[in-house]
């Protein structure tokens, strides 16, 4: 544990860091664009966990993260909690929700499971759509205080709560990586008969999978109303969240930690750019050439690719 | 006799309308050395599948120490105290050799922290030199020895290994002969599914014979090798 713990420090030493870096340029746009690869950040290492500990490719990473989203508008309309106090709760639900998938689709194999996880997200897109407590397919507006106390603005303050959630997403990452559960999902994605001869109670631990993952992207999903003060269906439950929580684990690299981490900041800050310089709908597909480019040429990502570097290198010397 | 240790009963096994097994008894008493014996596609790997829950079985039980453990899970299983070896191997591909072992040693074996333990049975199956390699870089030879130790390292009372000796060297059978010897000697009963007929004469202490999903045969490997009925079995008519 101590060890984590040292981890969890330095992670957050390094996001005191990127904070003091953009207060420092203090402006709102950097705060815009950092909330958005901030949470794709949470999203990738959510995803990452199950698609890529796990090996089981999740195409509904839309559904958990909507579950969070609409979980606020829910708040917002009703116990008007403070953010902090729903994100657990958006977390606990979409959580609930991966058990309830695990339960129903983990018998399925590979591709008929991510057919699974993409029907979940059809059928909750629906679902939203014919609720018109949280607007239906119209929308709803959330508005978003305006100041905060400490922050300069409620968008600082979105994008700081982010940061502090992509660094505790890395950690915990990080940890189950390199804890028994995260040996006993490697085992799975491996082979999953073996891992059961070998001991691993496979369905128990796909179930502690696809509830954790669900529950990280839950907790991205809460504060997008309040970022975005308008949210409706077709904007939640978009191709982009889907298609980026699974091609930014892919690129970076999915057998650890760092490779979503990588994909995530990568991708990220391009389509970010490409916002800006050329315009939002180039970003999917330049997400969609890379990840083509990538699981053909370099499946291992890149992580894969600088391990191999290293070794070419080492072997070079020695 | 001593006391049974997994007790199966009038096992059967379809697949679609194939009889793999048909009412196939099989015992092994605590302590005991089995040779299971077969001509290709009889039923061995199939009877191995359905005791230890790779395959379910469609009649019969399996009891093991006492307590039925046929509708259990594979894991479960396993923890319990049967363990196997996979015919063909299936390593855990992103892993090293070591961390082949210890996963098993983690989940199945009672070991706290996959520590210490792994380099003694890689030593005992000859691997110890590739412990850091990937087992994606295994011969085919090595990788039937690295499921030996996936298995023993799973801590059974149990260990059934299926045709583990499959290609290797003469000089190499000896080897894993006196390993599997001493295993049985710390008190691991043995089922060895074998088609090398001098290693299974040299191991077992009873042999039984299945032929397409029968047991035809059961007892004294002296005896149950002069059985007329084995001999057509093996020889043709
Ligand atoms: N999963 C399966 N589906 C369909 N048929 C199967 C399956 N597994 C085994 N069989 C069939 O059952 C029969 C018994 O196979 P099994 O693998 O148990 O034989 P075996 O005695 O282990 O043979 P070998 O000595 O070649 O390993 C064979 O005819 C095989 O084709
Ligand atoms: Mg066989």
């Amino acid at each position: 544990m101590r060890r984590h713990i040292g981890f969890l420090l330095a992670a957050l030493a390094v996001a005191l860091l990127v904070y003091l870096g953009t207060a420092w340029i203090g402006n709102d746009y950097v705060y815009f664009a950092g909330y958005v690869v901030l949470q794709y950040v949470v999203l990738a290492t959510a995803w990452n966990i199950l698609g890529g500990y796990t090996g089981y490719v999740n195409f509904g990473s839309a559904a958990f993260f909507a579950v969070g989203v609409y979980t606020t508008v829910v708040i917002h309309k009703t116990l008007a909690l403070p953010v902090p106090a729903i994100l657990p709760l958006g977390g606990l639900l979409a959580g609930i929700l991966g058990l309830g998938m695990g339960y129903l689709t983990l018998r399925l194999r590979g591709v008929f499971f991510s057919i699974a996880t993409l029907a979940l997200a059809i059928v909750l897109n629906s679902m939203i759509v014919n609720w018109s407590f949280v607007g239906g397919g119209r929308g709803a507006y959330v508005i978003r205080p305006r100041e905060i106390a400490f922050f300069t603005s409620y968008v600082q303050y979105l994008f700081v709560l982010m940061l502090v959630l992509a660094t505790l997403a890395v950690w915990i990452a990080r940890m189950v990586e390199r804890s028994r559960l995260g040996r006993g999902l490697a085992a799975i994605r491996d082979d999953e008969l073996a891992a059961e001869a070998a001991g691993v109670p496979t369905l128990k631990l796909k179930l502690i999978a696809t509830t954790l993952s669900g529950f990280m992207m839950g907790v991205a999903g809460v504060p997008l109303p309040y970022f975005v003060t308008y949210v409706e269906p077709s904007g939640t439950f978009s191709l982009g969240y889907a298609v980026n929580a699974m091609a930014m684990p892919l690129i970076g690299g999915t057998t650890s930690w760092l490779g979503p981490l990588i994909g995530a900041l990568l991708l990220g800050t391009l389509q970010q750019v490409a916002t800006v310089t050329l315009s939002a709908t180039v970003n999917l597909l330049i997400v969609g050439i890379l990840l083509v480019l990538f699981v053909t040429l370099a499946p291992d990502g890149i992580l894969g690719l600088g391990r191999a570097i290293v070794r070419r290198v080492r072997r070079r010397d020695g | 006799m001593a006391e049974a240790i997994l007790t199966a009963t009038k096992i059967d096994k379809r697949f679609g309308g194939f009889i793999a097994l048909d009412g196939v008894d099989f015992t092994v008493a605590a302590g005991e050395r089995v040779g299971l014996l077969g001509p290709n596609g009889s039923g061995k790997s199939t009877l191995v599948n359905c005791l230890t829950g790779a395959l379910r079985n469609d009649g019969g039980e399996v009891v093991l120490l006492g307590r039925r453990i046929d509708r259990l899970p594979t894991h479960q299983r396993i923890r319990r105290g049967i363990a196997r070896t996979f015919q063909v191997p299936r390593p855990f591909a992103s892993m090293t050799v070591r961390e082949n072992v210890e996963i098993a040693l983690l989940y199945a074996g009672g070991a706290t922290a996959a520590g210490n333990e792994a380099p003694a049975i890689l030593d005992q199956v000859g691997l110890l030199q590739k412990a850091d390699q990937s087992s994606r870089s295994l011969t085919q030879v090595d990788l039937r020895k690295l499921e030996l130790a996936r298995a023993m390292a799973a801590r059974p009372r149990l260990l059934i290994a299926d045709e583990v000796m499959a290609g290797l060297s003469t000089a190499e059978v000896d080897e894993i002969l006196a390993l599997l010897l001493r295993l049985n000697e710390s008190g691991v009963s043995i089922v060895m599914i074998e088609h090398i007929m001098y290693a299974v004469m040299k191991f077992a202490q009873r042999i039984c014979v299945l032929v397409a999903g029968r047991k035809i045969a059961d007892g004294d490997p002296q005896a149950v090798i002069r059985d007329p009925e084995v001999e057509r079995a093996y020889l043709g008519e």
